[in-house]
């Protein structure tokens, strides 16, 4: 019993993982733009298909393609930024919500469309592996997935603590103003910013379509739960957000293994609705 | 107010009554309705049925249709989702006015469009939904062509617990009617044959991750695992089942026959292997009835056939014979020419028992190297 008990520690802390690289490209939108991105999860899908092709037609290797679907999702949000989010910067949330809300629809079907419906699988070849210890299973492509998303994520905290478009950016999550008048081009500030959300969608993407499966309906659930997990862990926080995921992706795993697994999606909510109650704040107090 | 009611009440019978009944097939398209899931996550395994639909109509209108008519199919998407099923429903029978439905795929979206057809005076049939309380309910206007999980039960746990030995049974099911009536239609078999049931979830369709489940199960001493749902979610049960490392420690049962088609030993690949299951038809059938569809399938689609292609096939060709047969588009006459009908298709003999529930044959059948193939039967339904 006890090691069913750690192998659902490992599953949740894995999937945990994924959770975090996809809300923290949420999370930073917020944090810089102010803006909901409801179509945070058609960039992770859309990021799939792009290195599900890379594999299939240019016939590249895993780690090529997850490449280049960051290159190429990173690109395609930025653009986004550009001509669809730019003209609403500054406007009341609700107008974001709706706006992401239409263009995450708008993506969902043209992908249904031109992709059509059957699911699909990236195959990195590392899932036939499997490891053993202390009676706990791991295949290699879970263990690369964890090692891949941590590095991941330290690689955004570096950027954002350490080069001077990181401190830029935290200038503008502090005030937009002030960060004008001190010469920073926000402009550029918001192009990157999507660009790197983009980018860390479509590697959690890429990863997943390992994982589970590409298909265009994959990004739909996955934005509402993110967008739990960013509410949870505090709005632009980038140490609450990774917190929160893995507590997340823990609730889903244990309350799935060891209460019943048909409710599994609801008892993130549950943990939304007792935060709330009890800590209104968020899990660490909604500092930035 | 009340008066003006009664009046008009009495002017539609009075018109119901006057209208030439029995009137012969008018010369104009044979509109036939189907709902089916062409999108989410089962729309792989609908556009299966669609597929078998579609083989069917070309043939019945390259053949001079039905009394010189064409059929016209109004297609549907259910999205496997039990409103948007209603909502076809209602547009199917109310605005193009079909004389027929075919579906829906899910038990739930079946169950719910029931009531229109009865109110709309529409016979539905569906090729798929096995939940057995859709023919128990007493509604005339549905029809189910295909088993049902109690017959598919019947058929299938005497043969796994006497020749496979399998006495605790795991169930990992669907959270929907189907796989919650499925559960429920085995344990009823299973009680009286003396086997019993070790562990039982359900998971939520286009559910990706059961490493949760699968966890969980490993810690239990099933030697049978009895699935329930469809293509794309099972595919992932058993590809996370295989890399928690459980292969080889329970026989995997997919008695409703979710995972045998193409798409699932392409998806799941070399875990499909000795997946065994019952299913009223599979390409591996020998018959020559069996063998010409599965050839004339193949030329059309370029896959094999499996039950729900089959099904499709199978409902419109029963529900044109009933159009023939009645020599009318009036529903009432088609209902009751539906109900009479003896039908031979692909798989064998087929006829509606007085609940309107299809009585057809079962097979045992495995997956070995990849391939499909017949292991037991035809067992008799009845």
């Amino acid at each position: 019993m006890t090691t069913v008990f750690f192998q659902q520690m490992l599953n949740g802390v894995i999937l945990g993982c994924i959770y975090a690289l996809i809300a923290l490209g949420l999370s930073l939108i917020y944090g810089i733009l102010e803006m909901a991105n409801f179509a945070h999860g058609e960039f992770y899908m859309l990021g799939a298909f792009m290195a599900l092709f890379s594999m299939t037609l240019l016939g590249v290797p895993f780690f090529a393609a997850m490449l280049i679907a960051m290159a190429g999702m990173a690109l395609f949000s930025a653009l986004t930024e550009r001509f669809i989010f730019r003209p609403i910067v500054g406007k009341p949330l609700i107008n974001s919500m709706l706006l992401s809300f239409g263009l995450s629809t708008a993506l969902a079907n043209l992908a249904l469309y031109f992709f059509r419906a059957d699911p699909r699988k990236i195959t990195s070849g590392l899932a036939g592996i499997r490891f053993r210890f202390m009676g706990l299973f791991l295949t290699g492509e879970r263990l690369m997935i964890l090692i891949l998303s941590v590095v991941l994520v330290l690689c955004l905290a570096w950027f954002i603590q350490y080069t001077r478009m990181g401190k830029a950016m935290r200038a503008v999550a502090q005030d937009r103003t002030a960060a004008q008048l001190a010469g920073i081009n926000v402009r550029r500030v918001y192009s990157v910013t999507f660009a790197v959300s983009g980018a860390l969608a479509a590697a959690a993407g890429t990863m997943v379509g390992a994982m589970f499966f590409v298909s265009p309906e994959m990004g739909f659930t996955v934005v509402l739960k993110s967008f739990v997990i960013v509410i949870l862990g505090g709005f632009g926080s980038v140490k609450g957000v990774i917190f929160a995921a893995i507590l997340i992706g823990l609730t889903e795993s244990l309350g799935g293994g060891f209460i019943s697994y048909a409710y599994k999606d609801a008892y993130p909510f549950l943990l939304l609705v007792l935060l709330f109650i009890l800590r209104p704040e968020g899990l660490t107090g909604g500092n930035r | 107010m009340r008066k003006f009611l009664m009046l008009l009440l009495a002017a539609v019978v009075l018109c119901g009554l006057t209208t030439p009944a029995g009137a012969e097939l008018p010369k104009a398209p044979v509109k036939i309705g189907v709902v089916l899931p062409t999108s989410g996550a089962i729309a792989y395994d609908g556009g299966l049925a669609l597929n078998g639909i579609r083989m069917a109509v070309d043939e019945i209108n390259g053949a001079g249709g039905i009394g010189g008519n064409n059929i016209e199919l109004y297609v549907e998407d259910s999205a496997g989702v039990p409103a948007t099923a209603v909502a076809a429903m209602e547009k199917l029978a109310g605005m193009e006015k079909v004389v027929a439905v075919i579906g829906d795929f899910g038990s739930s979206c079946t169950l719910a469009m029931m009531d229109v057809a009865q109110r709309a005076r529409v016979p539905l049939i569906t090729p798929v939904s096995l939940a057995p309380k859709i023919t128990e309910m007493g509604n005339i206007w549905m029809f189910r062509g295909c088993d049902n999980s109690a017959m598919i039960a019947k058929a299938f746990t005497k043969w796994a617990v006497q020749e496979k030995k399998v006495d605790k049974w795991a169930y990992i099911a669907i959270n929907t009617d189907y796989g919650r009536g499925s559960v429920e239609a085995f344990n009823a078999d299973l009680a009286s044959i003396g086997a019993s049931v070790v562990f039982t979830e359900y998971f939520n369709q286009g559910e990706t991750d059961y490493y949760p489940i699968v966890t969980k199960l490993s810690a239990s001493d099933a030697n049978g695992l009895c699935l329930f749902g469809e293509t794309v979610d099972l595919s992932r049960v058993v590809a996370q089942y295989h890399e928690m490392g459980l292969g080889g420690k329970m026989l995997i049962m997919d008695p409703t026959s979710g995972t045998f088609n193409e798409k699932f030993i392409e998806l799941a690949r070399e875990n499909a292997n000795g997946i065994v299951g019952a299913s009223r038809f599979t390409a591996a059938i020998q018959t020559p009835a069996a063998q010409k569809f599965v050839a004339d399938y193949r030329k059309r689609y370029n896959a094999d056939p499996e039950k729900y292609a089959q099904a499709g096939y199978d409902c419109t060709k029963m529900v044109a014979l009933a159009i023939t047969k009645a020599d009318s588009t009036d529903t009432e006459k088609i209902r009751t020419a539906l109900a009479a009908v003896q039908y031979e298709g692909p798989q064998g003999k087929a006829y509606f028992d007085e609940k309107n529930q299809l009585i057809i044959d079962e097979y045992i059948i495995a997956v070995n190297d990849g391939k499909l193939e017949v292991v037991a039967g035809p067992i008799s339904a009845r």
